[in-house]
């Protein structure tokens, strides 16, 4: 009980605007402690909240899920992250989580519903929003047709690369057959 | 604050009030949307009204209630076809192929494009990348010939893309006249030489940002200068450094394009992907939006796989596409991907819009999962999604997203 009351007189004080009541940290210059009731904030706004902190902290999680939680923050990088500053940006996220999560649980009913109606669509208890899918690719079995076409082509390929290498420049003075990348080559050397 | 950003004082939430949404601060407003990419930017007074319940004589009432976010008047056969044709239940397949020509022969390219080709979708976009074309040239001309042929014969329309650094204008002029749709890669570092034109003439530009980019408006007058019509930036590096110069630079780059919008027709491919709204649509999405395929053979579960061994998939000679849901590389990054399974995604706002290829989290994070709060891949897209949503109220940028075919519901 007294060490209780030692580490509620050690704690510094954080802005009015973001320490909830029933948190007291403990800070030292390596760590911040925060002990949190399961029941006021929730499991699931604590966790949030922690994971959130993870860009800047080492985030250990202590102590029973069904009563005290202790959150401890220790910093990844101790010049440019406080572990006071990083208490108070904890109890930020948290308050914030609760929203998140509140509208989250009043609303899962309906989430759950509206999953519930897509796979009915999806598997054709319900009909489909749009109009009928389009009609279906053709099999991707070759005809001996279309294997002699693949031949063909690669036989011309390696024509292709014969004549490429063998082309000869046919002339043309004014530029007529010049490309996009030869004219703007030939503007830039004016 | 994190990421996901945090009220100072946070507003009661009444049971009944809010249909299901995710909030963010943007500046002094608040942003909401909802699961399937609907959207409002409420003053934090609002915000608090329509959490704690607003009636039909509210006027917000009339805002939000046909955006579908209030609980007492919500439409729930809209909400479930919504949700149909957003979520997976509507995917088709990979659409999007990404062929690593560098070091593949004809054979390996004709077995590559039957693999491609053995992928349901309506349709196939198949993005060839390599260094220079001189190199790979005969491969290059057999697959735009044979991907075209098998296009026409499994009746699908199909895309093409040739990404390099280099081609000469012989090769560019085929490219174009067989409709493939050329993509520099550029590096852009410093200022630009507006008289410098790229190496070929492109539609699209990949630009990696070099350390020293700077003056993002001039870069957006250089690509709009030598024609090119859209244009996608990548961070010199993907590290807490390399992000926020990337946001700086993007953001300057968004500017232009909002402030000359009207006049120009450069788009920004991020904001195209991003706001496209469906997790198969992001480009670069493992399995679920890209597969891709090495000189040897081998399969990937994307283009920022390909080289890992936990990634490949198998072999386009004995891999058949209905193996792939049996694979655990496919398990392992599909659910990785989905943001319903990432702590911080499944709260963010942007959650309808955005979400890290697992390839990109194994890169950089050493996981597929990765840890988004720490991920500079989710602070890149964060930054990108804060600067063209929190303009959503501005008749400019709505215009623009119009012309760009951005469907902003």
């Amino acid at each position: 009980m007294k060490s209780k009351k030692k580490t509620a007189k050690k704690a510094p004080k954080l802005s009015p605007k973001k320490k909830p009541a029933a948190v007291a940290p403990k800070i030292s210059s390596l760590e911040a402690a925060l002990t949190l009731d399961v029941k006021t904030e929730g499991l699931e706004p604590v966790f949030g909240a922690a994971y959130l902190m993870m860009d800047k902290a080492f985030v250990l999680l202590s102590g029973d899920r069904a009563g005290k939680i202790t959150v401890v923050l220790r910093p990844k990088d101790p010049k440019a992250f406080k572990p006071k500053a990083l208490a108070e940006e904890f109890l930020s996220d948290l308050a914030s989580q609760k929203v998140r999560w509140a509208i989250s649980r009043n609303n899962q009913p309906v989430r759950e519903f509206i999953a519930e109606q897509a796979v009915l669509i999806a598997n054709g208890t319900i009909p489909p929003p749009a109009a009928p899918a389009a009609e279906e690719p053709a099999a991707e079995e070759l005809t001996a047709e279309q294997r002699a076409e693949i031949e063909k082509l690669i036989s011309e390929v390696e024509s292709e690369i014969k004549t490429m290498n063998e082309k000869k420049s046919v002339p043309d003075p004014k530029g007529i057959k010049a490309s996009w990348e030869e004219k703007q080559e030939q503007e830039n050397k004016a | 604050m994190s990421k996901l950003t945090a009220f100072e004082r946070p507003p009661k939430a009444r049971p009944g009030a809010a249909a299901p949404h995710q909030f963010r601060l943007l500046g002094k407003k608040v942003l909401i949307t909802d699961e399937h990419g609907r959207w409002a930017l409420l003053t934090r007074s609002e915000y608090d009204r329509f959490v704690a319940g607003i009636g039909p004589e509210d006027p917000l009432w009339p805002v939000l209630q046909p955006r579908g976010f209030l609980a007492g008047a919500f439409d729930f056969d809209a909400a479930a076809r919504r949700q149909f044709e957003r979520s997976l239940l509507s995917w088709k397949g990979p659409g999007s192929h990404a062929l690593l020509l560098d070091g593949m022969d004809l054979d390996g390219a004709r077995r590559t494009v039957e693999f491609v080709f053995s992928c349901p979708g309506p349709q196939l976009t198949l993005e060839l990348i390599f260094d220079d074309a001189d190199a790979v040239w005969p491969v290059v001309w057999f697959i735009v010939q044979y991907a075209r042929r098998k296009g026409e014969w499994s009746r699908r329309p199909v895309f093409l893309i040739a990404r390099a650094r280099t081609m000469s204008p012989d090769q560019a002029d085929f490219l174009r006249s067989h409709g493939v749709t050329r993509c520099a890669d550029l590096a852009l570092d410093g200022k630009p030489d507006m008289s410098k034109a790229p190496a070929f003439r492109a539609q699209r530009a990949r630009a990696r940002l070099g350390p020293g980019a700077a003056e993002p408006a001039a870069w957006a007058r250089w690509l709009e200068k030598w024609g090119f019509e859209s244009a996608r930036l990548l961070p010199a590096s993907l590290d807490e450094k390399g992000a926020a110069a990337f946001a700086s630079f993007h953001s300057g780059f968004l500017g232009w394009l909002l402030e000359h919008g009207e006049e120009s027709n450069l788009r920004d491919e991020w904001v195209l992907g991003l706001l496209g709204g469906r997790l198969w649509n992001l480009p670069g999405m493992d399995v679920l939006e890209q597969l891709a395929y090495d000189g040897a053979g081998r399969v990937y579960t994307s283009e920022a796989a390909a080289g890992d061994a936990e990634l490949a998939l198998g072999s386009v000679s004995t891999l058949r596409y209905q193996d792939l849901p049996r694979l655990p590389a496919t398990g392992a990054v599909i659910a990785a991907s989905h943001p319903d399974n990432q702590p911080l995604c499944a709260q963010c706002a942007y959650r309808p819009f955005c979400a890290v290829p697992p390839s990109i989290n194994k890169n950089y994070q050493g996981s597929v999962w990765g840890q988004t709060p720490s991920s500079a891949a989710c602070s890149v897209q964060m930054g990108i999604m804060d600067r063209i949503l929190e303009s959503l109220n501005d008749e400019k940028c709505l215009n623009l997203l119009n012309k760009w075919s951005v469907d902003m519901v």
